[in-house]
């Protein structure tokens, strides 16, 4: 079956280049490079000049969504258990949860300073509410039914937690990822515009100033394959639920 | 031993307050097995949630063996319709969840839970999901976790009536079997006068709402397939089915 998907994946990967390739002939501007030329650059620069801007990326997207994940999942499981929490926090979530938290950047970047920290921290603030209301939304749907035959054991709220909200959150947090993941992917793009000569956002933008545009698609194109990764990594962790999912 | 004294229940909605229950009394001696049956929406679930502890906020008294009704002190096995399986458990879990929420697990509760579900028809299927089972087996599994749990009393609401006539019929014999093995102070919530005849040593008939138990009766029929007088149980019959109805106009 992997085997099969990892075709699949070509296959359709090929398809794509091809009508780039079609489409890039049909312009014929240096604005639009045909895919072959851009492979051919990056056999030769990736890892001698994109590898340590993906890879950076890579570090800033993962840590801030494993951060994102244990306060979102926390915050969002104990507002779906515990209504009086709920009732607190959700007008808080609601109100900064529509703020364009990216207009906080220059805050932030005062704040944390130049480096990761600040970088993290605003994916961090953008996707963990995406995170908080799934997990809250997933405990509220579980039907009452489903506790009943705990609650008619005596179990308190810690074997509650065990048996029933976690198992029954863990599917609904891989999709809270999947969407944090391109969030923060974007949000990572726009952060390393600015303080930074490092990661693929800053590779990208660089490139395109110096008007190298192979260099600069050939950035586009490792940040779509980040995505991939993350995408497909997210999707292999769905196979552990598989069974009684399906 | 179950004794239910002068049970009321309110539900709290925006409109105001609910009455489900209304004065109920109930009698279960131990071992024995009441069949509580009534038409839809007149408290028989309220009933039987009281009795597992999970409705906390009634007047009245619930008392099993005396004791006023604690979920952690008593063991409480409930069979609920849509068999109340944890969906990532497998059949092994689900039917030793009950028991791990009271102690440890040992060897001997592992053996007596896998002879149980194999009595039930379920060797080879123990590392199932409930997802990948048919209803019947289901319901199996959440009988069989009732009676691993060795409880003090056994609840069941309306737990085969999703089940098609041969299933059921099947699932009830296979019910009285084990029951008979443990005689566990019972009971069981059906709307089926079919039903309650064949499982009930006595028939509670509840109308509502507000929820109230305007007759209960020894029933001769415990138990019995073939009916040796049937004038007899078809005059019971009918007078369960005018008690149901007379009271629902």
């Amino acid at each position: 079956m992997k085997v099969k998907n990892t075709g699949r994946y070509i296959f359709i990967l090929f398809l794509i280049f091809i009508l780039w390739h079609i489409a890039s002939a049909a312009v014929k501007s240096p604005l639009f490079p045909p895919p072959t030329a851009v492979f051919c650059n990056l056999r030769e620069v990736f890892f001698s000049k994109i590898a340590v801007h993906a890879a950076l990326s890579i570090y800033r997207i993962v840590a801030g969504l494993i951060i994102s994940v244990l306060i979102g999942s926390i915050l969002g499981l104990l507002m779906g258990f515990y209504h009086s929490v709920d009732r607190v926090l959700s007008p808080v979530i609601y109100f900064i949860y529509p703020i364009p938290k990216i207009a906080l950047l220059p805050i932030v970047m005062i704040l944390f300073g130049l480096g990761e920290l600040s970088k993290i921290t605003l994916i961090v603030i953008i996707t963990v509410f995406q995170i908080v209301i799934t997990m809250r939304d997933t405990v509220k749907n579980i039907p009452k039914e489903t506790f009943y035959s705990l609650t008619s054991l005596g179990a308190g709220d810690i074997v509650v937690f065990k048996e029933i909200i976690l198992p029954a959150a863990a599917p609904e947090l891989l999709t809270a990822v999947r969407l944090g993941a391109g969030t923060a992917i974007s949000v990572l793009f726009f952060t390393e515009n600015f303080g930074t000569v490092q990661g693929i956002g800053y590779f990208i933008m660089d490139a395109w100033m110096r008007v190298n545009y192979i260099d600069m698609y050939s950035g586009i194109l490792v940040l779509g394959g980040i995505g991939l990764i993350l995408f497909s990594f997210v999707d292999a962790l769905d196979r552990i639920f598989y069974r009684w999912k399906n | 031993m179950i004794t239910v004294r002068n049970l009321e229940v309110f539900y709290k909605s925006s409109r105001g307050k609910f009455m489900a229950l209304a004065g109920v009394n109930l009698d279960v001696e131990k071992g024995g097995i009441v069949a509580v049956i009534g038409p839809s929406g007149c408290g028989k679930s309220t009933l039987l949630y009281t009795l597992a502890g999970i409705i906390k906020e009634f007047k009245g008294e619930v008392l099993i063996d005396k004791t006023p009704i604690d979920p952690r002190k008593h063991r409480i096995g409930l069979v609920l319709q849509d068999y109340g399986l944890l969906p990532w458990k497998n059949v092994i879990e689900n039917s030793l969840l009950g028991l791990r929420v009271k102690k440890k697990i040992t060897k001997t509760d592992r053996e007596y839970a896998e002879y149980l579900l194999s009595r039930m028809g379920l060797s080879g299927l123990f590392t199932r999901y409930p997802g990948e089972l048919s209803g019947g087996q289901r319901q199996r599994v959440a009988i069989a976790r009732a009676f691993i749990l060795k409880p003090d009393i056994l609840l069941m609401d309306e737990p085969l009536s999703a089940l098609d006539a041969i299933t059921r019929e099947e699932m009830q014999d296979l019910f009285l079997d084990v029951w008979k093995g443990d005689s566990i102070s019972t009971v069981f919530v059906t709307h089926s006068t079919e039903e309650a005849m064949y499982l009930g040593k006595k028939i509670a008939v509840m109308t509502g709402p507000p929820g109230r138990i305007v007759k209960t009766m020894d029933n001769p029929f415990f138990g019995a397939r073939e009916i040796k007088d049937p004038g007899l149980y078809f005059s019971i019959k009918s007078k369960l089915k005018d008690l149901i109805k007379g009271r629902q106009k």
